[in-house]
């Protein structure tokens, strides 16, 4: 590789690399800053009275110690769900030509394009009335059924991922599994999703940061559960209303940096997939 | 599926053949989202589409809905002066901003992909937008925006010295390729995209990831014999690299050209809420939203079938 193109490689990267994390390590530094700081102008990078006391507060406010596990187990619980159900179904619609199935994934696209808001009422009344009297509104069930089902947030997109990733897998593949005496689940099981595997660690970490972050399901359907999207909405400035900004701001890098933590871990499995990938020739 | 219809036809006695019984698995794989799709996701849809030819009132909780025919749709297009500007403006950004996004993320997975010290920092900061560009934070962002927008009146001159060093450095390499003489169109969008990097940036995270687990499923066995062979790396990106990402191109210009359309910038999908839940126009509202969704179909319809001629699958 030449060296023009290595210096010009690094110049994008860090450009890039610097407009992405800019604003976000401006509210990292806010987050330390004391409030006389935070108004000051005066003070951009580099805090005057350096304090934990935002941190502090925002936790307590959050109820991270409470919220932070219910966030964890319940965000992998949805992304490991949409990765099975999603999974299944992109393997149904891309290697399957049962009847029907244009139409099937022309409503899966849709599922895609039709925002939230479109659907809220209609999915509303359906979870508070569910079969006759049962209310599930305030339970965690409403996002685990809709994920269950393939409706979860942007499942349009995971299931199009795996469709495409499903189709573009060889055929020998299958016929050499059916052959040694696979059924159509153990084909799927033991063959073709560990040749999806970097598209499994792709789905599941974008699963788990939109299910982690998501305000809207969450704020339409359990309002008053302990996950930190809905803790966020709660924090409050105390005596000084203003304060609330400087709070918002720390809440925000509090409820990231976990995700980001997850992504970093996740992300040396994208390596193992190459791997993988030389296995299937 | 034709050619089987004209034999199940012609011996009506015979039952499924064995590749329509393999076939026949394909409902068992996606039934959860069958489901999902036919008794959730499909009667929202259609009471969304009622919506649209009604006058829907909420009195005292109880929905009110009256048939009033394509009145809405009438409203929205001779009547309706706002409407017509922003879903113009939306229309004329979508196809500009994705076929920027796309060819920014498809380029940029390509050099995410490649082997340079600290490429696990850079995959990990370009996850970032992912995470930041939706949810918790977005909506931070927008209870901050007000704040901003006052602190910037009082304190301009501190604090976008910065951006103001941003802003003419945009300025003195538009200025350099007028001097160049590159055609004013081309400096124009060139300028427009620099000045926009961070939106582009931020729009382009999923894409990214996507491309980059489709490069990485490539198997490496495969660029060694090409290099066996003795193709050159360009070769190599064209035809083996390029036709294995076609699959996933598809899945990106659906997804930006969705995600880009419903851009809060553009003020569509913010209208269609202010007029539901503001104006109490919820039948208004949805046939509104229901212009949309035609107007991407037949975008995406286009956009599909142009790029589906052209993707390789493998299979």
């Amino acid at each position: 590789m030449s060296i023009g193109w290595k210096i010009i490689r690094t110049i994008i990267l860090v450009g890039c690399c610097y407009t992405i994390l800019y604003p976000f390590l401006l509210k990292m530094i806010d987050a330390f800053k004391s409030f006389e700081d935070y108004l000051d102008p005066a003070v951009r990078y580099i805090p005057k009275y350096f304090t934990w006391n935002n941190i502090k507060q925002v936790l307590i406010q959050l109820q991270y110690g409470k919220s932070f596990p219910i966030t964890f187990f319940y965000s992998v619980l949805i992304a490991v769900i949409q990765v099975f159900i999603c999974g299944l179904a992109g393997y149904g619609f891309g290697r399957f030509k049962f009847r029907g199935n244009g139409l099937l994934f022309g409503l899966v696209i849709m599922e895609l394009l039709v925002p939230p808001q479109t659907i809220m009422i209609p999915l509303y009344i359906r979870f508070r009335f569910f079969y006759g009297n049962l209310n599930l509104i305030n339970t965690y069930a409403p996002i685990i059924i809709l994920a269950l089902t393939g409706l979860g947030i942007r499942n349009g997109l995971y299931i199009f991922m795996f469709r495409q990733t499903f189709k573009n897998m060889p055929k020998e593949l299958e016929e050499a599994a059916i052959i040694d005496g696979c059924n159509a689940f153990q084909t799927f099981y033991k063959v073709m999703l560990p040749n999806a595997f970097s598209m499994i660690v792709t789905v599941f970490l974008i699963g788990f940061a939109w299910q982690w972050t998501d305000t809207t399901y969450t704020q339409l359907f359990q309002r008053s559960t302990n996950l930190l999207a809905n803790m966020t909405s709660y924090v409050d400035g105390g005596e000084e209303a203003i304060m609330v900004l400087q709070y918002n701001n720390t809440a925000a890098v509090l409820c990231v940096l976990p995700v980001m933590l997850v992504y970093l871990i996740g992300q040396r499995f994208f390596i193992q997939g190459v791997a993988r990938a030389g296995i299937t020739g | 599926m034709v050619k089987q219809n004209k034999k199940e036809k012609s011996n009506p006695k015979r039952g499924m053949i064995l590749s329509e019984k393999k076939n026949m698995a394909g409902y068992f794989f996606a039934m959860p989202v069958i489901i999902g799709l036919v008794f959730i996701f499909l009667p929202a849809l259609v009471q969304s589409l009622m919506y649209a030819f009604c006058d829907v009132k909420i009195d005292f909780g109880n929905i009110q809905s009256k048939w009033i025919g394509i009145r809405n749709f009438y409203d929205a297009f001779l009547t309706d002066s706002d409407f017509i500007v922003l879903f113009g403006n939306a229309i004329q950004g979508m196809f500009f901003d994705s076929a920027v996004i796309i060819l920014f993320s498809f380029f940029m997975s390509n050099v995410l992909n490649q082997k340079f010290a600290g490429r696990g920092i850079c995959r990990v900061i370009f996850f970032l937008p992912v995470v930041l560009s939706m949810g918790i934070v977005a909506d931070m962002e927008d209870a901050n925006a007000m704040f901003n927008a006052m602190s910037a009146m009082e304190e301009s001159a501190s604090t976008s010295a910065f951006d103001q060093l941003g802003m003419s450095a945009i300025f003195s390499i538009t200025r350099l390729m007028d001097l160049m003489g590159l055609p004013m169109t081309m400096t124009n969008i060139i300028g427009s995209v620099l000045s926009n990097m961070y939106g582009i940036l931020n729009a382009s995270g999923v894409q990214i990831l996507i491309f980059l687990s489709a490069l990485q499923s490539i198997s490496p066995s495969v660029f060694e014999a090409a290099k066996m062979e003795g193709a050159t790396k360009w070769e190599e990106f064209w035809k083996i690299t390029f036709p294995m990402l076609t699959p996933s191109l598809l899945v990106c210009v659906v997804y930006t050209v969705i995600s880009t359309f419903t851009n809060p910038t553009y003020g569509v999908m913010d209208y269609v809420e202010s007029q539901a839940f503001s104006s109490g126009k919820l039948g208004y509202a949805s046939a509104v939203s229901w212009i949309y969704f035609v107007t991407v179909i037949v975008v995406l319809g286009i956009a599909a079938g142009i790029i589906s001629k052209r993707v390789t699958y493998l299979d």
